[in-house]
């Protein structure tokens, strides 16, 4: 294509006024169909790149988080069925417990995001036998990553989030859509481009990946996360002594919003008959030091209500238990690989004690 | 007749940007500089010195030019006059070399330690490296856009013809792209990680 000499102004100085306003129209108008050409295939192309090959150009969590929607989408989920934070995901090794397991459990997650993960769960055909919970008490009453990494990542679909539009205006709590990630798009098309990865979400990983060099990394990851049945490290420090976000939280409390879909969680679970055991993860010794006792007993009492009213609905693990600090792994108090093993065969024990108290009973 | 203006729209120009004797300060340092700049073409018009439009500047008075905006620029974007004089003193040395003393163990113990003090010393250095070789190298939007009159006055041409806008399609491709990264990056989000790189 050719429609300027290489030395030509926009405007031929020596032909005629009329024609050279022809010829400057008609240039002009070539000029922009062919940026108008590129600016628009190439927003498809990023568009489909942000939608599709997510796995090129988000960080390991996001590997992670696809293994874990793999043994979702294929209902593989084993005997006991862990859906929590990323706490524990770091925490539980599902091939230390007791028959067969699956890991879900998902970086920053809430009641809010895991209530559409064990939803998808419980609906397949084969359910696991008990599903171990575990929530950290800060992500009851925050916002966290639920736009810039849950959404982002593919976790809800368009009618997922209009419902939580819906429970946000039936409990007037608004946080999750003060939140920054929210106020990106407006609010009637938001919903729709998250649900489809609309490519300015994704634009800052994709310039970090250099476009998609994380593409191999992250699929070793995958391979690692399936293999080890959905439980994967985040840090892996062989110690930790920073003070966690529960070592400066006065008291517990929580989102109207988040306590409407963690009761859904457990109305759902116990539709279908299938025991929650609620086991907090520990924290390091440098946060016990310094966390509130109103947080604990509040936490406590917050359990205790729900064992009350939902017959299914078992605490296994009170808040919150500690372990020396040389058991974790990070700043989040996240478990390193000794600290995990060893807290799992703490819950296989609990698990087993509680269960044969059961069998006794009957 | 050039001081008394000069220096009265660039003090009213430094106070506009906020209250605080660093903005005044960061007028008035302009206002010296564009009074000199004018002493200087007066002296050499009246020793008969005619410029020549199309040199290129001669490199120190580039590194003058740049040295004299950059000491402005402390003081404006300081928070005050002091922290602004604090900061220049930094920049001539005067608060130590700032090398800490675990980069000094680490300089005499070598391998792998110092590998990892130095790793992010070098990495500013590549970044200031390259930073400066776009703002030293490469044209301004007026050497780019020069055939269009984008400004009054003398534009030096660019190093390269190439680098010069012209209405044609390899210019309407670096314009589409252009304008399709300028929209992708509107609104994105950074990343949380609570992974550890």
């Amino acid at each position: 294509m050719s429609f300027s000499t290489s030395s030509s102004d926009l405007i031929e100085r020596d032909a005629p006024a009329g024609a050279r306003g022809e010829r400057s129209g008609s240039e002009c108008g070539r000029y922009l169909l062919v940026a108008g050409l590129v600016l628009v295939l190439g927003f498809a192309a990023a568009w489909i790149w942000s939608a599709r090959m997510k796995l090129a150009f988000l960080d390991p969590e996001y590997a992670a988080w696809t293994a874990k929607q793999q043994l979702v989408a294929s209902c593989d989920l084993g005997d006991n069925l862990v859906v929590g934070d990323s706490r524990a995901g770091a925490g539980f090794l599902p091939a230390a417990l007791p028959g067969s397991g699956a890991n879900i459990a998902v970086g920053g997650a809430k009641p809010v995001e895991l209530y559409f993960l064990l939803h998808r769960a419980l609906s397949c055909q084969r359910l696991p036998r008990r599903i171990l919970m575990s929530i950290d008490a800060r992500h009851f009453d925050s916002v966290d990553t639920f736009w810039t990494r849950s959404a982002r990542f593919g976790t809800f679909s368009t009618a997922d989030l209009r419902l939580v539009g819906e429970v946000a205006r039936q409990t007037g709590d608004r946080s999750l859509f003060a939140a920054d990630g929210s106020r990106i798009f407006p609010a009637p098309v938001r919903e729709w481009l998250y649900a489809h990865s609309f490519p300015t979400l994704n634009f800052a990983s994709m310039l970090r990946a250099g476009i998609g060099l994380r593409w191999w990394r992250n699929e070793r990851e995958v391979r690692l996360t399936l293999a080890a049945r959905g439980q994967h490290l985040f840090g892996d420090a062989p110690g930790n002594d920073d003070i966690a976000d529960e070592g400066r939280l006065d008291r517990f409390s929580i989102l109207p919003l988040e306590k409407v879909f963690f009761e859904r969680m457990l109305q759902d679970a116990q539709s279908r008959g299938v025991p929650v055991y609620f086991v907090t993860t520990p924290v390091n010794q440098a946060t016990a030091a310094h966390m509130s006792q109103h947080l604990v007993d509040g936490f406590r009492e917050f359990l205790r209500g729900l064992q009350d009213r939902y017959s299914g609905f078992h605490v296994l693990v009170a808040p919150v238990p500690a372990l020396p600090d040389r058991f974790f792994g990070d700043y989040f108090n996240h478990l390193n690989a000794a600290g995990a093993r060893l807290f799992t065969t703490t819950v296989r024990e609990a698990l087993q004690q509680r269960l044969g108290e059961a069998a006794a009973a009957r | 007749m050039l001081l008394v203006p000069t220096f009265f729209t660039m003090a009213l120009a430094g106070i506009w940007h906020g209250a605080g004797s660093q903005f005044l300060i960061f007028g008035l340092l302009h206002a010296a500089y564009l009074s000199i700049n004018h002493a200087w073409r007066i002296f050499r018009h009246k020793r008969g010195v005619k410029p020549d439009p199309h040199a290129q500047p001669a490199l120190w008075a580039v590194a003058v030019t740049y040295l004299s905006v950059l000491v402005g620029a402390v003081f404006f974007r300081a928070s005050s006059t002091g922290s602004a004089l604090t900061l220049l003193g930094g920049m001539l040395g005067l608060h130590g070399s700032g090398v800490s003393p675990e980069f000094v163990a680490a300089f005499a113990a070598g391998g792998q330690t110092l590998r990892t003090q130095m790793l992010w010393p070098l990495t500013y250095l590549a970044w200031l490296a390259a930073l400066y070789a776009i703002v030293w190298g490469l044209p301004n939007t007026q050497q780019i856009m020069r055939r269009t009159d984008p400004a009054l006055g003398r534009i030096l041409p660019a190093r390269w013809p190439a680098v010069e806008w012209r209405p044609n399609w390899h210019w309407a491709v670096v314009g589409g792209a252009t304008a399709l990264v300028a929209i992708l990056a509107i609104g994105g989000t950074s990343e949380f990680l609570y992974f550890q790189f």
